[in-house]
């Protein structure tokens, strides 16, 4: 089986990854809280091993309890790293705390103080070494490692500058193996006045480094959080929400699209995807790596199970992580992921419906993946995930060159940055016109004609 | 005469375990409908040809060889036999990496086949020493991602000196052409150029095919991937399964049956048809279709729209044979077929009622080139198969099969021409001409496959 290694960076990120781990070890029947049902647990052992390590070479089947875990002394395939320790440390405390190598934490003190050139240069170079030695005990422990998954906010200082610092590292120390990032945008109404800097600034690094990124806004996520409180059967959530931090809700919402999204490399199907089948299908030119991912059903974990909803339609506009509609834009690529109860069947139905309301490319008509996977999310019958890349992207773009554009005209708290030894003014320009020049492409190909020139003439 | 079957990939393995166990089950069959020592004659050859037996526990041990990038498909394989009693695979028989292979041809072909070639040809090794005489290697594999079409067309490269004197074949598994993997196209078009240079014949299977012949046909309200696939190994067993020989009918293994199946070096590609598929409920009701209006079934699948040559509207594999003379339409023809082989398997066939060849011979439907005693041949076993009392094959090497290849061309064109995607194969080392070379290659097999028998037609 596929495994994968979490790199959860700042605040954002970890709280990201304070959401993800009870979720993947309930997709194994382990549960923090409570016993979980038996349902499908056991029959895929092997599984377990992708987001965990054990020192024995024991199957997943023989923990029910996180005591068996701590007995055994099996690890989270998980790096944390955040430039103030208050999230890490309550990790320290949780529930959970047996499950994080002591070793693959790695903090500081006070943060990177909501600015992007503190977190990638300042502690970026700082850290370099610490960094790459911490991944590299995380992938000593690795047999078949298939790729990093980065969680952070792109808003403040650390996870914006560090966590894009961090992808950097990776590209250059471990180019073989892919680097996914979940990567949170602010959604404008926080009160980080510099985030239109550290957006600009890190999403010029992600481009360029990061295999895919699968961005969500927060936005988009407090709005399917509502939809989905003024439904009853998230009564049980809603008690949640009151009960914990606000994020938490939205951040499983963002769990739940990575699990799916991982579901293909770590469980068996009938049609496989797996991860370094992503960039193949999805990335048609360098750069062009941001794919809108809608999930159905939207809803959080939870015990009840939903019926199989043949009608769900992952790409529908409000189903997007990201204030994006992709069927607007011209379709590049669109990744159809199900799991569990799903037919061939209701997969090219879902196939022929997706081409009928989108507009793809005239050079790739067809341009769609798909993939089943047998095993189905905790809590549901069936679930799908869409990845689309579509050139709708571009305004997502133009939004963050605007913002970024409001503040530089009147070159406000620009100084913050100038302090940075290492950062250099040009930085804003060129990661200014990258961005530009990422709208221009989008633009071009939205306008491509179906000229195509004369096949080959052969005698 | 023993086979040995390479499976690559997802795909290639998941056909080739359902092969297997069809095969399995046929030799098993409760009611062959011959003699037992004519049934035994028919299990000793089948099992010669497909399997080891093992003497003390009788379980039969497929002769494969199990490819794939990505361990996930052959370990669930291994889980899947450990409940069968009838055959199984031998462990020592798999070369497998993980990671998968990106859907990428190149990574496959450049990266991936090298690392495995050395263990493929150890297991491929392991499994020929055991059999007196080798007749060929077999190998399976879907062209749409990167393990099968890849690797799968490196292995069969670099194979082919080392069994450079035994039939050398190989099935592709066609994508959905809706879209199934983004880059299939390229992936395609890389692969069957590739295999174009080794394999002496191709047989082509095309997943939307499959998929209507389940759902028009066999009335399926969903398909899955193992309706496909058992499908697919209906259609190989049905055709490659012990032969007879009568007065009539000639005994014909599988690798004579490639020989004469491609005679060509242009002509390379052929197809399985198969009739009648019944659906289960309505299975009491047949056995009134007489060989005669079979075969003539048969017969009709060579028709084709001579107004839109690429027009599937007119598929008669889709059709369940009857018995009232299917009216002519004078748009149609019969697509020039370079070889056809019948197999009909079942009871009561006899040549005094019935010759298949006054069908098959003549009129336009071969080349002038092509002998008409070697284009058309017929072969029978009366062992029922499948538990129907009739069923019947045409493998057919004919005209058709430019449509399929001549999509996949135009798709890979077209991307091609935006230079899409093509950034991830040139970073394992292909280069634009590696890809201009595949398309000068395809378009020759699309133009001389649309061009056979031209000038030459005849209206029936
Ligand atoms: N969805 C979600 N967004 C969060 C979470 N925590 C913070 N954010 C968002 O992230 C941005 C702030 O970034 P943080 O992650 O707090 O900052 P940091 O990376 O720790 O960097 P510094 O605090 O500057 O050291 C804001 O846009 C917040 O709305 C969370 O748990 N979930
Ligand atoms: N008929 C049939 N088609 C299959 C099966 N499995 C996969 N396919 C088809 O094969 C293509 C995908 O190729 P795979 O065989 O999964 O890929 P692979 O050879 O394992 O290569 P990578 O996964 O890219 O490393 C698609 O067109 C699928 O429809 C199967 O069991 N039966
Ligand atoms: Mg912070
Ligand atoms: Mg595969």
């Amino acid at each position: 089986m596929s495994e994968f290694i979490t790199v959860q960076v700042g605040q954002c990120g970890n709280q990201i990854g304070s959401a993800f781990w009870p979720l993947a070890l309930q997709e194994h029947g382990i549960s923090a809280s409570k016993p979980v049902a038996q349902q499908q647990r056991s029959r895929y052992n092997d599984a377990f091993h992708s987001f965990f390590s054990s020192p024995h070479d024991v199957s997943g089947a023989s923990y029910k309890t996180i005591s068996d875990l701590e007995s055994a002394k099996v690890k989270a395939r998980a790096v944390l790293i955040d430039m103030e320790d208050s999230v890490v440390a309550r990790f320290r405390k949780g529930p959970l705390r047996k499950l994080f190598d002591e070793t693959l934490l790695l903090t500081n003190y006070p943060g990177s103080g909501n600015n992007w050139a503190e977190g990638h240069h300042a502690h970026g170079s700082e850290y370099a070494s610490r960094i790459v030695e911490t991944v590299r005990r995380a992938v000593e422990r690795c047999d078949h490692l298939h790729g990093f998954l980065l969680m952070f906010s792109v808003g403040g200082g650390t996870g914006s500058g560090l966590g894009t610092a961090t992808v950097k590292l990776l590209h250059d120390y471990f180019p073989d193996v892919d680097r996914f990032v979940t990567c949170v945008y602010p959604s404008g109404h926080e009160d980080v006045v510099t985030a239109p800097y550290n957006v600009l600034l890190a999403t010029n690094i992600l481009l360029e480094y990061a295999t895919c990124v699968l961005p969500a806004d927060n936005k988009s996520l407090l709005d399917i959080c509502a939809y989905l409180q003024n439904r009853k059967e998230s009564i049980e959530s809603a008690k949640v929400v009151a009960a914990s931090n606000p994020y938490e809700d939205m951040n499983s919402v963002v769990v739940n699209m990575l699990l799916n999204f991982t579901s293909g490399s770590r469980f068996p199907g009938s049609l496989n995807v797996d991860m370094s089948e992503l960039s193949t299908n999805m990335v048609p030119f360098p750069k062009l790596n941001f794919l809108s991912c809608g999930l159905a059903p939207l809803g959080f974990s939870s015990t009840h199970i939903l019926p199989v909803a043949k009608q769900v339609e992952p790409w529908a506009r409000d189903h997007q992580l990201l204030k994006v509609d992709p069927l607007a834009g011209t379709l590049l690529g669109a990744t159809l992921l199900s799991r569990g109860n799903v037919t061939l069947s209701d997969l090219r139905y879902n196939v022929s419906r997706l081409q009928n309301r989108g507009k793809f490319i005239p050079w790739n008509q067809d341009a769609i993946k798909v993939g089943l996977c047998n095993v189905a999310p905790a809590g549901h019958p069936a679930a799908h995930l869409s990845l689309i890349n579509s050139t709708s992207m571009s305004g997502f773009f133009s939004h963050i060159g605007g913002q970024f554009d409001r503040l530089y005209r009147r070159k406000a708290h620009i100084h913050h940055y100038l302090q940075v030894e290492s950062f250099s003014p040009e930085e804003f320009i060129t990661s200014r016109q990258s961005i530009y020049d990422t709208i221009g492409h989008y633009q071009q190909l939205g306008e491509t004609q179906n000229a195509v020139l004369d096949r080959l003439n052969v005698v | 005469m023993a086979l040995t079957t390479l499976q690559f990939g997802q795909c290639g393995n998941q056909v080739g375990h359902e092969l297997f166990s069809t095969l399995a089950k046929d030799i098993h069959s409760p009611k062959p409908g011959v003699s037992a020592r004519d049934n035994e004659l028919y299990i000793q050859n089948s099992v010669n040809q497909w399997f080891e037996e093992d003497v003390d526990s009788k379980k039969l041990f497929a002769r494969a060889v199990l490819v794939d990038t990505e361990n996930k498909v052959v370990q669930e394989s291994f889980k899947k036999q450990s409940s069968n009693r009838q055959w199984a695979y031998n462990e020592r028989t798999c070369a497998v990496r993980s990671g998968g292979a990106g859907n990428n041809w190149a990574l496959g072909y450049q990266r991936k086949g090298p690392e495995l070639l050395e263990s493929v040809s150890e297991a491929l090794r392991f499994q020929n020493e055991k059999v007196d005489r080798l007749s060929g290697i077999f190998s399976i594999m879907s062209s749409a991602g990167g393990t099968g079409s890849g690797v799968g067309s490196y292995i069969m490269e670099n194979i082919r000196d080392e069994y450079s004197k035994k039939a050398f074949f190989n099935a592709v598994v066609l994508p959905f052409e809706a879209g199934e993997v983004v880059t299939q196209s390229y992936n395609t078009l890389l692969s069957l150029a590739k295999i174009l240079s080794v394999s002496d014949a191709t047989l082509l299977l095309q997943n939307d095919h499959l998929h209507s012949m389940l759902s028009s046909l066999l009335n399926f309200k969903t398909v899955g991937i193992g309706d496909l696939n058992s499908l697919i190994a209906l259609k190989m067993a049905g055709s490659f399964q012990p032969l007879q020989e009568t007065p009539f009918s000639m005994k014909l293994n599988m690798s004579d049956i490639i020989a004469r199946i491609a005679p060509h070096p242009a002509f390379k590609y052929f197809c399985i048809k198969s009739s009648p598929h019944v659906p289960k409920e309505s299975r009491r009701f047949d056995g009134g279709c007489q060989w005669s209006v079979l075969a003539k079934h048969m017969r009709q699948m060579l028709r084709t729209n001579i107004l839109s040559s690429d027009s599937v509207s007119l598929d008669w594999e889709l059709k369940q044979p009857s018995s009232v003379p299917p009216s002519v339409h004078s748009t149609t023809q019969f697509s020039c077929s370079v070889a056809n082989h019948l197999v009909t398997r079942g009871l009561a066939f006899s040549n005094n009622q019935y010759r298949p060849e006054e069908d098959f011979v003549g009129r336009g439907m071969h080349p002038r080139w092509a002998p008409e005693n070697a284009a058309f041949t017929h072969s029978h076993q009366t062992r029922r198969f499948n538990d129907q009392d009739k069923f019947a094959f045409l493998v057919s090497n004919n005209s058709q099969l430019h449509v399929p290849l001549n999509t996949v061309v135009d798709k890979a064109w077209k991307m091609f021409t935006h230079k899409a995607y093509m950034y991830q194969y040139l970073r394992f080392g292909l280069m634009e001409e590696d890809f201009v070379d595949a398309f000068v290659k395809l378009e020759s097999v699309v133009k001389a496959y649309k061009e056979l028998g031209k000038n030459q037609m005849s209206y029936i």
